[in-house]
């Protein structure tokens, strides 16, 4: 019986092995961790159906989108990563962490208020990025210097590319 | 009554226009920008002509490439909807000017309107009260916009004096802020209503967002069609309404609707439009704006009252009267609007782009959807990220806060972040439950944190999915042609077991 592990948005790494049983169509067994749970699961195309455990009615949606598993149950949607053990996160150094400036929201580039070589206070507006017909001002926590800018006016950036780099006067928390 | 209607809008207004206009027998006819192509309100028209450009400001807002289409497709008359060019008294002009019906009050009802100083010395002159505020000078410098505020006394709010729909909108809390945020404000301004001219108002603590629904024909009548409170707002911009609002006792929703239609016979006011207020705790009501259109949340309106808001706007645009006398509109129940966008609530509500991988609204009694999108349909960075709207009907405000709640938890919307579970949490909140509202409800109020545990049934259903499968032994076998096995999921599950 093959195993599953993801990786769930609270952290956690949660296994689970489903079984077909022999009561008939749409029975499982559900290994999670030590429990054992006899349910059924009706789905009539792949990613949506219900489950039923000791009566209790779930129903659910599931999509893939790259590595993740998005399952909607109940009005929420949790976030299942897929696990794979062969490969490693990245130790992420705080050094590395803190010096760049990347765009919270996909959208356009409407005004660049530095320039490379350029120090900035605490909360000075650094960016101004825009997306259906919204302003966003970006701003670093800390005092900084700038190092480099990886965008310019006008143009369409994606959420989490980075716009610019700088060195931060403190080196820690990136800015928001 | 009009045999060709174009409506000059997309999203979930283009697709509710389109409706009444062809249960009329009238001919819906859209327009699509370029990024539109696909897009769901293309697909409720019975005609549609392209628009070139991409941005808003190089399609929808283009008043002479929509005012070519209605002359060259024979139409009789235009719906603008909300937003883009609908408070534009130039492109109202225009259709005037090109002998096609504009679908709302007269240009020079919508220029004196919509100009947000004119509107408010207007409604001063008229005996209904205003915000105390300063509505600019000869040329906009911040140091006079600073001197002023200091009479005023901070925090103040900077708005577009074209503007509305919370956009162009500031807070300012100190000196110190005052240039920035005026430039800033006049920038969103300028790309969203053409005009970047900037007032100040006082910001009042804790107001809450009271308007009355007006509708005047061309004949000299008007009405009111009773409140909306709509003072859940985020970024400024609604997101849950309803009627009647819990703050209004009987003898103040008549003083303000009075003061609505006396606001509308001041203004000679034909077609739909809404009288916004702010009202205080102790009752005291304030005139904000007028809108010269109809709103996003016209909706729970016509469920309380029983009325087809767009098909009243298309007789009255017509010539016709006004239906109804103020004493023959007796509303019903209580109605609730939540707006479902494509925004992170835990980024203060960056808009989330992407494609609606799966989309399935509630179905139940008394429950509307007013959608502007479908399955597989791409939310792009060039508009308003608005998915859909959720309206409800119940007999009581508790009636209809349940049934939000029960229509939010079935809604399925994946493949792009939403508001739906946020939605939820403000429903359940105490003092969303106490009808305690304000405008700065969301900012006073953090909502609880759901808990976050993944329970066993998502690990479950993920499982049985990345299987590929159904996990039922005919999966895969088309019983039409004599059970003959097609692709067999099933296969991938059994996989599982042999390894």
């Amino acid at each position: 019986m093959r195993t599953l592990a993801f990786t769930t948005a609270d952290g956690l790494s949660r296994e689970i092995s489903l079984r077909r049983d022999d009561e008939g169509d749409g029975f499982f067994a559900a290994k999670l961790e030590d429990e054992t749970l006899n349910l059924e699961l009706q789905s009539l195309k792949p990613g949506v159906g219900w489950l039923r455990i000791h009566g209790k009615i779930t129903p659910y949606h599931a999509i893939r989108i790259k590595n993740e598993w998005r399952v909607w149950i109940g009005g929420r949607i949790f976030v299942l990563r897929i696990a794979d053990r062969s490969i490693r996160a990245k130790p992420s150094s705080a050094a590395a962490k803190g010096t760049t400036l990347s765009a919270p929201m996909p959208g356009s580039v409407l005004k660049i208020l530095v320039s490379s070589g350029d120090s900035f206070d605490a909360h000075q507006p650094l960016i101004i990025l825009e997306s259906m017909k919204m302003e966003l001002t970006l701003s670093s926590p800390h005092e900084g210097t700038i190092k480099n800018l990886a965008c310019a006016v006008g143009e369409l950036v994606a959420m989490g590319q980075t716009l610019a780099e700088f060195e931060s006067g403190d080196g820690h928390d990136s800015p928001a | 009554m009009f045999n060709r209607v174009l409506i000059a809008n997309r999203g979930e207004i283009a697709a509710r226009i389109a409706a009444t206009l062809q249960q009329m027998g009238v001919t819906a006819v859209g327009v699509y920008s370029e990024a539109d192509r696909a897009a769901y309100h293309v697909s409720c028209m019975d005609e549609a002509y392209p628009l070139e450009g991409k941005t808003a400001a190089e399609s929808y807002l283009r008043v002479d490439k929509i005012i070519d289409i209605a002359k060259r497709h024979k139409i009789e008359a235009v719906h603008p909807g909300y937003g883009f060019l609908s408070e534009n008294a130039a492109f109202a002009q225009g259709c005037v000017d090109a002998e096609v019906f504009f679908i709302g009050p007269k240009p020079e009802v919508i220029r004196k309107l919509g100009d947000k100083v004119n509107a408010r010395q207007l409604m001063a002159e008229a005996g209904v009260p205003v915000v105390p505020g300063w509505s600019g000078g000869e040329k906009d410098d911040a140091a006079q916009f600073e001197r002023e505020a200091e009479k005023i006394g901070y925090p103040v709010l900077l708005k577009a004096a074209a503007g509305g729909g919370g956009k162009g909108m500031r807070v300012v809390r100190s000196r110190r802020e005052m240039a920035e945020s005026m430039e800033s404000c006049r920038r969103e301004a300028g790309a969203a209503f053409g005009n970047s001219r900037v007032f100040m108002e006082k910001y009042l603590p804790k107001p809450r967002h009271v308007e009355f629904q007006i509708f005047g024909d061309t004949h000299g009548n008007a009405v009111h069609m009773f409140e909306r409170e709509c003072s859940i707002q985020r970024r400024h911009q609604k997101i849950i309404e309803e009627t009647p609002s819990p703050a209004l006792t009987p003898s103040l929703r008549d003083r303000m609707g009075d003061a609505a239609v006396k606001a509308a016979k001041a203004a000679g006011y034909s077609n739909a439009g809404t009288v916004e207020f702010l009202v205080d705790d102790a009752g005291n009501f304030y005139f904000l704006e007028v809108n010269t259109r109809l709103q996003v949340e016209h909706a729970i309106t016509e469920m309380t009252l029983g009325l087809d808001l767009v098909r009243l706007q298309l007789e009255i645009a017509s010539g016709q009267k006004l239906p109804m006398s103020q004493e023959q509109l007796r509303p019903t129940g209580h109605s609730m609007e939540c707006r479902i966008y494509a925004e992170d609530p835990d980024r203060q509500f960056l808009p989330s782009a992407g494609v609606v991988e799966r989309f399935l609204p509630p179905v139940g009694p008394c429950i509307r959807i007013d959608a502007g999108v479908t399955e597989g349909s791409a939310v792009s960075v060039h508009y308003d990220p608005q998915l859909a709207k959720v309206i409800v009907w119940g007999h009581s405000r508790n009636e209809s806060r349940a049934r939000m709640l029960w229509a939010l938890q079935r809604f399925v919307v994946l493949g792009l972040q939403t508001n739906l579970e946020f939605l939820q949490a403000v429903l359940d909140h105490p003092e969303f439950r106490a009808g305690r509202l304000h405008t700065h409800f969301l900012e006073v109020h953090a909502m609880p944190r759901a808990d976050r545990t993944t329970p066993d049934e998502a690990l479950i259903a993920a499982a049985l999915a990345a299987s590929n499968g159904t996990g039922r032994r005919d999966a895969g076998r088309d019983r039409s042609n004599g059970g003959v096995a097609t692709a067999n999921p099933w296969q991938s599950l059994s996989n599982w077991r042999s390894a």
